[in-house]
């Protein structure tokens, strides 16, 4: 499975903090970063597999919500975990638009994010397993 | 104008009936044999059919489900010879509008007519009252018909949905098209991917958590069941809900409260809720994996997702509008399927259905270039070894080792299972099909009603060739 992480490079030292713990966490998986918002789009245009690839989106700020949620056509069909700033009631509206598989609010750990990560991680080393032998 | 159809070998009742409902100024046709009826039925749209029992070709009562499974189905009237009460009970327990014997005064014909349309009308209304907006779902096959028919009726209710089918049949899709065009749609659509979330996670993120109430839990946090309020909750392959919360669940779902973890508060919320899976769910009760009582509470209605290659007749809009449509990755570039291509993309069998289409399709297009007419070759080398395959071993299996396999039962006099005599059956109308249409794989797909790749695979299974 394939992390591919937008974070923006003006993002603030949070992002810092969790592009080091996701690196940390995942060495042995490929996570491709894109830290401006046209490289991301452009990022999205390409072909992708739902099944090989998670989209972690680190929205730092509510602006930054909303930035994204101009992309929300190209984020269709895709597996998407997202990071938002807070949870008030508009934020989580937001956030939930992008049809997310799990979101949570910045934070120092983000433990329960990279726990939901290595599930998925596993899921598809399972289902890959299944396919070869022929069983969907 | 109401239109009419009789199935009936008897051409005197057949014209007879024809005579009175055309005074009537009703639209009246009539077959004589109940392949004739069916055929006739498909290609058109009938408000009624009156349908004999006894037909040369058949039974009248066995058609009333596959009647039924026409998208615009008509109400059916069974008329019959003779009285026969069990025959009466099958038909009410199928659903037919009326049971009447033939030798009955026009008068019971022209009532139950009368009654049936009053009915039809009634609840045609109501199915314009209905209309729902599809959001992404492309398909014009009977099977997507049937299952948009049950979207809608899902809609005007609130009762808890199950949704089934096979990954990547569009679970989720349809769970949004059912909360889009509900009361609830005003209010959130909350996703829970139960695959994804590890156990420990589970409860705390359903029902939410106070500070302090375990390791890490360093402030409030709001259940994704009271965000659901007043909206729609998803909760995505169900079957991996643990047992342990399946117990809370149902709790939740009885009384609209629950606790958060580590509260003393009882948090209310009420929303509708939409469970999808792959899984067998019956199964996982009978092997205690999934609680029985919140089976029983979870699911009112089941809407079940055909795989993509039972919808062959979808592939080539599914195809095109993720090559064309407003949301395609090919929005600034335009791409022609050339016939080839098509074909293959309609012979292949599509394990990862809908969303492996369009991860092919997406796939195909960074490849090939902008504006680029699509060819086989541009297709992954596993879908084309796959349908080579296939072709492959249709026309090259050896036919008389399955005819010896079945003569051979045939000589000791065993008597058949009904699995053994119903594949009996199927190589006998296939090695039929394929003699009468001289190998002519179109000519048998047109005659047999089966798709290419339908054909092939029979074939492959039965092990027979084309002549």
């Amino acid at each position: 499975m394939d992390l591919v992480l937008f974070i923006d490079q003006d993002s603030s030292q949070n992002g810092k903090t969790f592009k080091k713990i996701l690196y940390q966490h995942f060495k042995e998986l490929e996570i491709q970063t894109l830290q401006t918002f046209n490289a991301f789009k452009a990022r999205l245009k390409q072909a992708s597999n739902y099944d090989k690839e998670v989209f972690i989106l680190f929205a730092d700020s509510k602006s930054r919500l909303n930035q994204l949620i101009s992309l929300i056509d190209l984020l269709e069909s895709k597996r998407i975990v997202l990071i938002i700033p807070d949870d008030s009631k508009v934020t989580v509206s937001i956030a939930l638009q992008f049809f997310p598989r799990y979101f949570t609010i910045i934070n120092d750990t983000y433990n329960d994010l990279c726990d939901v990560l290595v599930k998925m991680t596993h899921q598809e080393i399972i289902k890959t397993k299944l396919s070869k032998y022929g069983r969907h | 104008m109401s239109k009419l159809l009789i199935i009936d070998d008897d051409s005197f009742i057949c014209k007879m009936l024809v005579k009175i409902f055309t005074r009537m100024d009703y639209e009246v046709s009539y077959s004589l044999s109940l392949k004739k009826g069916l055929d006739e039925l498909f290609k058109g749209q009938f408000d009624i059919v009156f349908l004999d029992v006894n037909l040369p070709d058949g039974n009248g009562l066995e058609s009333i489900e596959i009647i039924r499974e026409h998208p615009f189905a008509p109400e059916i009237i069974i008329m019959t010879g003779e009285s026969n009460p069990e025959g009466a009970e099958l038909a009410m327990k199928l659903k037919a509008w009326d049971y009447i014997q033939k030798s009955g005064s026009q008068k019971e014909f022209k009532f139950s007519l009368l009654r049936a349309l009053e009915y039809r009308k009634q609840k045609q209304s109501k199915i314009q009252e209905m209309k729902i907006e599809r959001d992404n779902i492309i398909g014009e096959s009977r099977s997507v018909i049937i299952c948009l028919d049950k979207v809608s009726r899902a809609a005007n209710n609130d009762l808890p949905i199950l949704i089934t089918g096979e990954t990547g049949t569009g679970k989720e899709l349809f769970s949004r098209a059912i909360h889009n065009n509900s009361k609830q749609s005003q209010a959130e659509f909350v996703v829970v991917d139960c695959t994804s979330l590890p156990e420990h996670l589970i409860e705390s993120t359903l029902f939410g958590h106070t500070k302090g109430a375990f390791t890490g839990a360093d402030s409030d946090k709001t259940g994704l069941l009271k965000i659901a309020d007043r909206g729609t909750l998803f909760l995505d392959e169900v079957g991996e809900l643990p047992l342990s919360i399946q117990k809370k669940f149902l709790r939740v779902l009885q009384e609209k409260q629950f606790r958060p973890v580590g509260s003393k508060k009882e948090v209310k919320s009420d929303f509708r809720l939409i469970c999808a899976t792959h899984r067998d769910l019956t199964d996982m009760v009978k092997r205690d994996q999934f609680r029985e009582d919140l089976f029983f509470r979870m699911f009112s209605m089941n809407i079940h997702l055909p795989p993509l290659k039972d919808r062959e007749s979808d592939i080539e809009l599914l195809a095109l509008h993720h090559l064309s449509g407003p949301k395609s990755l090919a929005k600034e570039n335009s791409y022609t399927m050339s016939p080839e291509f098509l074909e293959e993309l309609q012979m292949y069998e599509w394990p990862g259905n809908v969303r492996e289409l369009i991860n092919t399709i997406h796939l195909v297009c960074s490849d090939a270039g902008d504006g680029s007419t699509l060819f086989p070759h541009h297709l992954p080398g596993h879908i084309r070894a796959f349908n080579i395959k296939n072709k492959f071993n249709t026309s090259n299996i050896n036919e008389p080792s399955a005819r010896l396999l079945f003569s051979k039962e045939k000589e000791t006099g065993h008597k058949l299972k009904y699995k053994d005599h119903m594949e009996k059956t199927k190589y006998e109308y296939l090695s039929d099909l394929l003699s009468i249409t001289k190998g002519n794989i179109k000519e048998a797909c047109k005659v047999s009603g089966l798709s290419k790749s339908q054909l092939y695979r029979f074939m492959q299974q039965n092990n027979l060739k084309n002549i």
